[in-house]
């Protein structure tokens, strides 16, 4: 799998997935992970999009198989997660590239867009708010003490799961599955973006975004409020905005097969890339 | 600029006669659930890499694994002593699913890959699930393929394969540039070993043997093949009574390459239809 490796920044580490025609020269399509995640959680969206696209999942810094070797109170900003995208987009060798986020990988995508436009054909945001309301925030700490104890990750999780992530039909499978993937990544990683997360608003960004969007949003969504959502239709150029059927935040893994395929659908229009249903 | 996804998840295999054996597994089902395996052999003079267009509609509901059959694609050139025989490379497709620690499967097979699948069937029914043919036929004896080798010899192998791509593709197939990365891919091989493989699989028919097959069998046949006898699809579905004939019409050889998407959709709609 590919790293890259840059001097006075951390190396990052992506997965490509790529079974489109070899001779066709397929576009590449970014699937950004949001807070505290890795690229493992888009798994199930792979095989939707990879046969017309080259799918790539990045790692954020610290996270998954990036390095952490990074200064965690100074350099882990909305910009330096632009920067370390960019040093993706500049190691494939594409001139852009579709960008897909889920939630504040969304947010790390409007920046993306606004700061690097050409590099980007097209923004898709999954369930990302604008600013982190009190339901999204997070509040386990570094030292992550045991689970029960105020502050432990395993707490955030269950309150966060119950209250605002998953439905309460959602299969016990997923949401152990995603606990403890959640659990592998270094926790004082977490903490951090942790805070970027709970203080980051991008409503300045928004009215700068000039590439088309497609938002896929929860309906009546925990964190992506009606008021957040306006706030993006008042704002964005060239927003089409999406609702999945369930009132809760994680329709990334609630509905792969639907997302994907709008996304799909979303980034074909652009390219003029035939993706038929065979 | 790495863009290959077949490299990034090679792992080898030492088969028990000391030939390294290349595979593929790729897998993007639900990981608290216990997926079924779904092993996918390649045509002769090809590579893993040839099936990649299955992969997404299948891994999603199986873990699928490719190998690259001995002497193809990442799988060394064994050494010409060690014999190359039905038994062997049956072998190695059943050692395969020793190391991964799989009791049963199924197994997609493509042209000559397929006897692989055909041959566990027959000779090891307790691990296998279900197989699933793509123009594949009890062996190539009847068909024209021994003179393959002098042509390939006489003019080379690039020039033989785009003389003969009527075989293989069907008349006035629009993607030239498809038919040029199929060529490529087969000129990655190393022709001697084709050579020799070709050379052992005419010598193979075991049509008398395939009335042992016990479980679902899928056999997709192209409706115009030119490459051995067409007629041995349906005399296949006769001997099976487990099996399921579908004949693609007007389709030539190389079904697998360039109806991949059906296929795969084919094959993901019978094994649902089988193991729901």
């Amino acid at each position: 799998m590919p790293y890259v490796e840059r001097p006075g920044a951390p190396t990052l580490h992506y997965v490509v997935d790529d079974f489109t025609d070899p001779w066709k020269n397929a576009p590449y399509l970014i699937l950004q992970h949001g807070n505290g995640r890795s690229a493992q959680f888009w798994y199930s969206w792979v095989p939707y999009l990879s046969r017309f696209y080259k799918i790539v999942r990045p790692d954020v810094r610290g996270l998954g198989r990036s390095s952490a070797d990074f200064n965690l109170e100074t350099e882990f900003t909305l910009e330096t997660c632009v920067d370390d995208v960019r040093a993706i987009i500049d190691h494939l060798g594409a001139d852009s590239v579709h960008f897909c986020g889920e939630s504040m990988g969304g947010m790390i995508g409007m920046a993306l867009a606004t700061l690097h436009p050409s590099r980007v054909r097209t923004l898709t945001l999954v369930s990302t708010p604008v600013s982190i309301n009190e339901r999204g925030k997070v509040t386990f700490t570094a030292q992550d003490p045991a689970a029960g104890k105020a502050g432990s990750v395993d707490t955030w999780l269950e309150a966060s799961n119950r209250n605002m992530r998953f439905p309460p039909d959602a299969d016990p499978g997923l949401v152990t599955w995603y606990n403890a993937e959640f659990k592998k990544n270094r926790r004082e990683v977490q903490a951090a973006m942790g805070e970027l997360v709970n203080r980051a608003n991008v409503a300045s960004y928004l009215a700068n975004i000039k590439v088309p969007v497609l938002g896929l949003y929860p309906t009546n969504g925990p964190l992506t409020t009606p008021e957040q959502e306006q706030m993006l239709i008042n704002s964005i150029q060239d927003l089409r905005l999406i609702h999945m059927p369930a009132s809760y935040h994680k329709v990334q893994m609630i509905f792969p097969a639907a997302c994907a395929t709008h996304l799909l659908h979303f980034i074909a229009r652009y390219d003029g890339v035939p993706c038929r249903e065979n | 600029m790495p863009s290959e996804n077949i490299t990034t998840r090679r792992q080898f295999m030492t088969a028990s006669d000391s030939t390294r054996i290349a595979y593929y597994v790729d897998d993007f089902t639900d990981p608290w659930k216990e997926p079924q395996t779904l092993f996918m052999t390649h045509p002769a003079m090809s590579s893993a890499r040839r099936l990649y267009a299955f992969v997404p509609h299948l891994a999603r509901h199986y873990r699928v694994v490719r190998m690259d059959m001995r002497g193809h694609g990442s799988s060394p050139v064994p050494s010409p002593d060690l014999p190359l025989t039905r038994e062997r490379l049956m072998q190695d497709l059943l050692e395969l699913q020793n190391h991964l620690g799989v009791e049963r499967a199924h197994f997609l097979g493509a042209a000559g890959g397929g006897y692989l699948a055909q041959w566990l069937a027959i000779a090891h029914p307790e691990r296998v699930l279900s197989i699933l043919l793509f123009a594949s036929k009890p062996g190539l004896k009847h068909s024209q393929a021994a003179s393959w080798i002098p042509q390939i010899e006489a003019k080379g192998l690039r020039p033989f394969l785009l003389e003969t791509i009527g075989d293989r593709f069907p008349p006035g197939y629009a993607d030239k540039e498809h038919i040029a990365w199929f060529v490529d891919e087969i000129a990655r091989n190393d022709i001697e070993f084709i050579k020799r493989f070709i050379l052992k699989m005419t010598g193979l028919y075991w049509m008398d043997e395939v009335g042992a097959i016990r479980c679902p069998t899928l056999i997709v046949a192209p409706g115009d093949e030119s490459i051995g006898d067409g007629g041995a699809y349906p005399e296949m579905h006769q001997r099976i009574p487990t099996s399921e004939l579908l004949v693609y019409d007007g389709g030539r050889h190389n079904i697998g390459d360039y109806l991949a998407d059906r296929c795969a959709a084919d094959a993901l709609a019978f094994l649902r239809r089988h193991f729901p």
